[in-house]
C-alpha cells in the first residue's frame, strides 16, 4: 500500500463539492433524525456505511482509467496491486471512520434519552458496519476497473435490480436452485455484515460471505488492472 | 550494453488486425538524444509506450540498461511528459510536484525545495504554483508536465510533443532545459512532429512509418544538407539565361555545386554564408532577376517530405526552363 496514493486519493475526493454535500448529507441526516425521535430509530438509522462507501469509491478505478491520469501515474515506481490497495483501503477505511465517528455521536444521543442498549453493541455496530465497507469497497473496485468512469455504481446498481426481477422469477418458477445461487451472487454484491460476530448462530457465514466478496472484488480488479495496456497511440 | 536496446519489437492492436509496430530494432546509447518521427499512426507513440513498459509487446525486447521497462528501478530513474498531458486537475502546481516527488519515491527532505524549483526551472511564478491547476493555460501545463518529469535528474527523459501548446518564449525555455538535462547524462528520446526542434536537440532521429524504422539520421552530420540554397527568380529573367548548363557554370565560378531546378526556382549547394553571397552574386551578374534566395528546410524535413509522399515527385521536364513560346530548350536538371 502507498500512503501517498491513499492520501491524494481522498483528497481529491474531498475537492468535490458535490461529493462533499453529499457526504455531509448522509452524515448530518441520520443524527438529525435520532435526535428527533429521541433516539428511538436505533443503530437503524446509522446504517451509512455501505452510503459513504458508495459516495467516496464510485469510479475510483474506472475515472482515473477514463481520464488517462494512468499514464503520468505508472510511468513512476507504482505497482498497479499497490495502486488498487491503496484505493480499496482509502475507500473502505474512510467509509468505516465517518460511520464509526457518525454512529458514536448517535450513540450519545441515544444515550442521552436512554435509548441505547449497551456501548458493546454501539461496538459491535461499528465493527460490522466496517466489515461491510471493506467489502463493497472491494466489490466497487471489481466493478471499477472493468468500467469507465462511474461505471461500477451504474453497474452495481443495474446488476441489483437484474438480480432482484431473477429472483422474483425464480420464486414464480419454482426454481428453488436458481433462487439460492441468484442469492449467493447478490450477498457477493451486496454484502451484509449483521449478526457476523454471533458466530455461533450462523456468524461464521456471513463472514465467509463477506471475506468472498472482498476476495472476488479484489481479484478481479487485480486481474483486470494487471492486463490493461496504458494506451493514448492512434492506432 | 548501457542505454536502451530495443530488439524485434513487434506490436499489433485488435487481434493482430493492426500492426502498430513490425520488428523495430534499435540502439540508443546512454546519454544519447534520440528523436522519433514519422507520419500519424506511424508506431511513434506505441513504441514510447512499449518502453515506457505501458504497453506489452507481441514479440520482442526491451532492455534499458539491461533492465525490463518496468521495473521499478528504472521507473525510479524515469521521467516522462506525455502527448495529451492530463494532470490531477484539483491539485495545485506545487501539490502536484510534491505529489510526483513523492511517487518517485525521492527524498522527502528535499521534497519542498525540489518543487519550488521545480517551479522556477520551468519558468512558473510561486504564484503559479498555489493555482489550481484547473485554471493553468496549455502552455502552463506543459511547463509543469515539464518540470515533474525532470524532477529526481532522471536517467531516461520520455518527451512526447513536448513544445506542443508552448508559447515561443517557453520554446526557448524548453530548449535550453533540455540541453542542460542532456550535459546531466540523461538519455533522451523525443516523439515529436516539430522537425526543426528534434533537429536542434537530438544526436540521432529514427524516422517511423508504417511501425519500421524506416532510417536513421543523423542531423548533425548534414552539414551539406543544411547549406542547400533556394534561389526563386522573375518571370522576366531572359530564358536564355535559365538553362542547367548556365547553372552549372555560374554554380562552377562561384565555387558552388548546383543540384536541381523546378522553375522558377533551382537549388544550389554552397560551403557557407560567403558561397552563398558569390553564387548570388554570379547569378545577378549573369541576368538572373534574383527575388528569394533562402537555406532549405532541415534535413528532417527534407526526408519527412519525400518519404511520406504519395508519389515520387515528377522528374524536371528540361523544356519547362523556357518560358512559353520561346522554343528554348534545356538537357535535364539532374
Amino acid at each position: 500500500m502507498n500512503t501517498t496514493l491513499l492520501l491524494s486519493f481522498l483528497r481529491q475526493r474531498l475537492s468535490s463539492p458535490a461529493r462533499l454535500v453529499l457526504l455531509i448529507l448522509i452524515f448530518v441526516a441520520p443524527l438529525l433524525m435520532l435526535a428527533a425521535t429521541h433516539g428511538g430509530l436505533g443503530f437503524q438509522a446509522l446504517g451509512t456505511a455501505t452510503m459513504f462507501a458508495f459516495v467516496l469509491g464510485a469510479g475510483m478505478i474506472g475515472s482515473d482509467a477514463s481520464s488517462g491520469v494512468f499514464q503520468l501515474l505508472f510511468a513512476r515506481p507504482v505497482g498497479r496491486f499497490e495502486y488498487l490497495m491503496s484505493r480499496w483501503v482509502a475507500v473502505a477505511a474512510g467509509a468505516a471512520l465517518l460511520n464509526a465517528v457518525q454512529t458514536v455521536l448517535g450513540a450519545s444521543i441515544m444515550s442521552s434519552n436512554h435509548a441505547l442498549e449497551s456501548w458493546t453493541a454501539v461496538a459491535r455496530f461499528i465493527g460490522e458496519q466496517s466489515l461491510e465497507t471493506f467489502a463493497l469497497a472491494a466489490v466497487i473496485a471489481g466493478f471499477s476497473s472493468l468500467l469507465p468512469g462511474i461505471g461500477d455504481v451504474v453497474a452495481l446498481f443495474v446488476s441489483g435490480i437484474a438480480l432482484g426481477i431473477l429472483q422474483g422469477a425464480s420464486q414464480w418458477a419454482h426454481q428453488g436452485w436458481l433462487g439460492a445461487i441468484i442469492q449467493e451472487i447478490q450477498h457477493t454484491l451486496s454484502p451484509e455484515s449483521a449478526g457476523v460476530f454471533a458466530w455461533s448462530d450462523g456468524g461464521w457465514r456471513v463472514a465467509v460471505t463477506l471475506l468472498s466478496s472482498i476476495a472476488i472484488g479484489l481479484a478481479v480488479a487485480a486481474v483486470a488492472l494487471a492486463r490493461r495496456e496504458i494506451s493514448y497511440a492512434s492506432e | 550494453m548501457s542505454g536502451i536496446r530495443i530488439e524485434g519489437l513487434t506490436k499489433t492492436y485488435r487481434a493482430g488486425r493492426v500492426r502498430a509496430l513490425d520488428g523495430v530494432s534499435l540502439e540508443i546509447g546512454a546519454g544519447e538524444a534520440f528523436g522519433i518521427i514519422g507520419p500519424n499512426g506511424a508506431g511513434k507513440t506505441t513504441l514510447v509506450g512499449c518502453l515506457l513498459g505501458h504497453l506489452r509487446p507481441d514479440t520482442g525486447r526491451i532492455e534499458l540498461d539491461g533492465r525490463p521497462p518496468d521495473a521499478r528501478s528504472v521507473k525510479r530513474e524515469t521521467g516522462y511528459l506525455p502527448e495529451r498531458l492530463v494532470l490531477d486537475r484539483w491539485m495545485n502546481g506545487r501539490d502536484f510536484l510534491e505529489y510526483h516527488h513523492a511517487l518517485a519515491g525521492l527524498d522527502p527532505a528535499t521534497r519542498s525545495n525540489d518543487a519550488a524549483y521545480g517551479l522556477e526551472r520551468v519558468g512558473l511564478a510561486a504564484e503559479a504554483g498555489s493555482q489550481p491547476i484547473r485554471r493553468y493555460s496549455r502552455g502552463m501545463l506543459q511547463r509543469l508536465g515539464l518540470a515533474q518529469a525532470l524532477l529526481g535528474q532522471p536517467r531516461y527523459l520520455f518527451l512526447d510533443e513536448p513544445i506542443s501548446g508552448v508559447d515561443p518564449a517557453g520554446v526557448i525555455l524548453f530548449r535550453k532545459l533540455l540541453q542542460e538535462v542532456r550535459a546531466q547524462g540523461t538519455t533522451l528520446i523525443i516523439n515529436s512532429h516539430q522537425l526543426d526542434e528534434v533537429e536542434r536537440v537530438c544526436d540521432r532521429v529514427a524516422f517511423v512509418q508504417g511501425g519500421k524504422v524506416q532510417s536513421i539520421e543523423t542531423p548533425q552530420a548534414g552539414a551539406e544538407v543544411s547549406r542547400i540554397v533556394v534561389v526563386r527568380w522573375s518571370a522576366s529573367t531572359p530564358a536564355q539565361v535559365l538553362s542547367p548548363e548556365r547553372f552549372e557554370s555560374i554554380a562552377r565560378e562561384a565555387g558552388a555545386r548546383f543540384a536541381d531546378a523546378q522553375p522558377p526556382a533551382a537549388r544550389f549547394v554552397v560551403a557557407d554564408d560567403d558561397g552563398a553571397a558569390r553564387l548570388l552574386e554570379r547569378l545577378v551578374a549573369a541576368g538572373v532577376r534574383v527575388t528569394e534566395a533562402a537555406p532549405e528546410g532541415g534535413r528532417l524535413e527534407r526526408l519527412f517530405t519525400t518519404a511520406t509522399s504519395p508519389a515520387p515527385a515528377p522528374p524536371v521536364d528540361a523544356n519547362r526552363y523556357a518560358p512559353p513560346g520561346t522554343g528554348v530548350a534545356g538537357s535535364d536538371a539532374r
